[in-house]
C-alpha cells in the first residue's frame, strides 16, 4: 500500500513538473493578491503590520482554492481516475497520495514565499517563524478539505466558483487559527494554543478527509 | 417476523405512501403554527414587560433567537436525512433534505436580518461581528452551497448524493466553525458586544421565545412537507 | 430612527419573508401539476 502511495505521489509530482506554468500561476496569484491590499488600504506601516497575518492567510486560502481544480481534473479527463476507482488500491490511499502531492506543489511553496510577502508588510522579524509554522500546519488542511470539494464538483460547469462557495466556509477555522497565531505572537503572547489546535485540525483532516474524498469520488463518477 | 418489521419500517419510505401522510401532517402543522405564533406574539408584544436597559427594541429577541435556533436545528435534521439517504439509499430521505434546505436558509437570513436591526439601536452599528451572527453568516453560506451544488448537477441521483455528502461534511464542521469564531470573537471584541447576552430573562420573556420557537418549528415542518410533496410530484 | 422603526422593520421583514416562502411554495405546487395520480 505504501508502494502504491509512493508511486502515485511520484507520478503526480512528475505531472506537475511537466505543467510547471499551472503550478506557478497559483503561486503568482498568492503574491499578486497579497500585493493588492496595500494598494487598496494605503501604505501606512502600522496598518500593514496589523493586517499582514490576515492578508497573507486569506491570500493563501484563495491561492490554495484556485489550484484545487487541478487535483482531479486531468485524471478525470483522460480516464485515469476511473482506473483508480476500479483498481486494487483503496481509494482513500489514492486520495491521500494525491493530496500530499498537491500540497507539496501548491501549499509548501506558500510557506517559502510567505516571508517575502511579510517583508512587504514590514512584519516584525520575530513573527516569521510563527507565520511559517502556522502555514506549514494549515496548508495541508486546506488541501485535504479542498479535495473533498474538488471531488464533489468534478466535471461540473461553473466548477471553479462553485468550489469556492462550497469550500471557503469550511476553511474559516483554519484561517482564524492561522492568522490568530501570528497576531497572538505579535501581541507578545504565546501562540502555542492556536498552533496546537491547528495541529489537531491537521490530524482530524488527515484521518477523516480521505474517507470523504473517496466517497465523493464514487458519487461523482458513478 | 423479521421481514414484516422491515417492511413496516420502510413503509413510509416510499414516496407513494408518504405523499398523503405528508399532506395531512402539513395541514395540522400549518394550523398549529398560526395558533402558536399568535400566542407567542401576544406574549412577546403585549404581556412581556418593557426592558429596563433596552426599552422596547429588545422585543426583536422573540424573532431573532427562535429563528437562530431553527436555522441550526433544521441544518442538523437536514444532515440527518442526508446521512440516512447515503446509508440506506432511500430516495425520499434525499428529497426531505432538499425540502428542508430553503426553509433553513430563510430562517438563517431572518436571524441575520433581525440581529442586524437589533444591533443598530443597541450597539450603534448594523453589523456586529459577534460569535453568533458570524456563525449564522457562515451557516447561511453552508445552506446556499448545499442548494447550489444540487442545482449544478444534472443527474438527480448524483445531485442528491453529492449534496448529501456536503451536508454531512458541513455538519461535522459547524461545531468547529462555531468554537473557532467564538474564540476569535472573545479575542477581538472583548466583553463589550454580545447579542447573545439578552436582558436577564423574565419568565414571560422565556415563554414568548419558546412559543415563537414552537411556532417556527411547526411552520418549518409544514413548509418542508409541502415542498417535499412538490419534489415528489416533479420527479415521479 | 426610533425603536419602533427597528422593531417593526424586524417583524415586518420576517413575516413578509415567511409569506413569500408560502406564496412561492403554492406557485411551485400549482406548477408541479395535479396530485390526483398520487393521492
Amino acid at each position: 500500500m505504501l508502494a502504491v502511495a509512493r508511486t502515485l505521489v511520484h507520478r503526480d509530482l512528475l505531472l506537475a513538473l511537466r505543467r510547471r506554468s499551472d503550478v506557478g500561476t497559483a503561486l503568482l496569484f498568492f503574491v499578486i493578491v497579497a500585493s493588492l491590499f496595500p494598494l487598496g488600504v494605503g501604505a501606512e506601516p502600522n496598518l500593514l503590520r496589523a493586517i499582514a497575518p490576515g492578508v497573507i492567510w486569506v491570500a493563501a486560502l484563495l491561492s490554495s482554492m484556485l489550484s484545487l481544480g487541478r487535483l482531479f481534473a486531468a485524471d478525470h479527463a483522460d480516464g485515469t481516475l476511473e482506473q483508480m476507482l476500479l483498481g486494487a488500491a483503496p481509494l482513500g490511499v489514492v486520495a491521500m497520495a494525491k493530496c500530499l502531492a498537491h500540497w507539496l506543489v501548491s501549499g509548501l511553496p506558500l510557506v517559502a514565499i510567505a516571508p517575502f510577502i511579510a517583508l512587504q508588510y514590514d512584519l516584525a522579524p520575530g513573527l516569521y517563524g510563527v507565520l511559517a509554522l502556522s502555514l506549514l500546519l494549515g496548508t495541508p488542511v486546506l488541501s485535504l478539505i479542498g479535495a473533498i470539494g474538488a471531488a464533489l464538483t468534478l466535471g461540473l460547469r461553473g466548477g471553479g466558483v462553485l468550489l469556492a462557495l462550497l469550500v471557503l466556509p469550511l476553511y474559516v477555522p483554519v484561517l482564524i487559527l492561522g492568522a490568530g497565531s501570528v497576531e497572538m505572537a505579535g501581541a507578545g503572547l504565546q501562540p502555542d494554543g492556536q498552533l496546537l489546535l491547528l495541529g489537531a485540525l491537521l490530524v482530524l483532516a488527515a484521518a477523516f478527509s480521505p474517507w470523504a474524498i473517496a466517497a465523493a469520488l464514487r458519487i461523482s463518477m458513478e | 417476523m423479521n421481514s414484516n418489521s422491515t417492511v413496516r419500517w420502510f413503509w413510509f419510505a416510499s414516496p407513494q405512501t408518504f405523499f398523503p401522510l405528508a399532506g395531512t401532517i402539513a395541514r395540522w402543522c400549518a394550523v398549529g403554527a398560526a395558533l402558536l405564533a399568535l400566542a407567542g406574539l401576544y406574549v412577546g408584544l403585549v404581556v412581556a414587560p418593557t426592558d429596563a436597559q433596552q426599552g422596547e427594541v429588545y422585543r426583536i429577541i422573540f424573532i431573532h433567537v427562535p429563528a437562530a435556533w431553527m436555522s441550526m436545528f433544521i441544518y442538523v435534521v437536514m444532515a440527518g436525512w442526508a446521512a440516512i439517504g447515503l446509508a440506506f439509499n432511500t430516495r425520499l430521505s434525499f428529497m426531505m433534505a432538499q425540502a428542508l434546505a430553503p426553509t433553513g436558509a430563510l430562517f438563517t437570513f431572518i436571524a441575520l436580518w433581525t440581529g442586524s436591526l437589533w444591533g443598530r439601536p443597541t450597539w450603534g452599528t448594523y453589523w456586529v461581528w459577534d460569535a453568533r451572527l458570524t456563525s449564522e453568516l457562515i451557516l447561511l453560506f453552508l445552506y446556499l452551497g448545499f442548494m447550489a451544488l444540487h442545482a449544478a448537477i444534472d443527474d438527480p441521483r448524483r445531485a442528491d448524493r453529492a449534496s448529501a455528502l456536503l451536508a454531512l461534511v458541513g455538519a461535522v464542521n459547524v461545531p468547529i466553525i462555531y468554537y473557532s469564531v467564538q474564540w476569535w470573537n472573545t479575542l477581538h471584541q472583548g466583553a463589550s458586544v454580545s447579542l447573545t447576552r439578552a436582558p436577564s430573562m423574565a419568565a414571560t420573556m422565556l415563554t414568548g421565545m419558546l412559543l415563537m420557537a414552537l411556532a417556527f418549528w411547526a411552520y418549518s415542518i409544514a413548509a418542508a412537507l409541502v415542498r417535499a410533496r412538490c419534489i415528489i410530484r416533479e420527479r415521479e | 430612527m426610533s425603536a419602533g422603526f427597528f422593531l417593526w422593520g424586524s417583524y415586518a421583514v420576517t413575516f413578509a419573508a415567511l409569506a413569500l416562502e408560502v406564496i412561492f411554495l403554492f406557485r411551485r405546487s400549482r406548477r408541479a401539476g395535479p396530485s390526483r395520480q398520487l393521492k
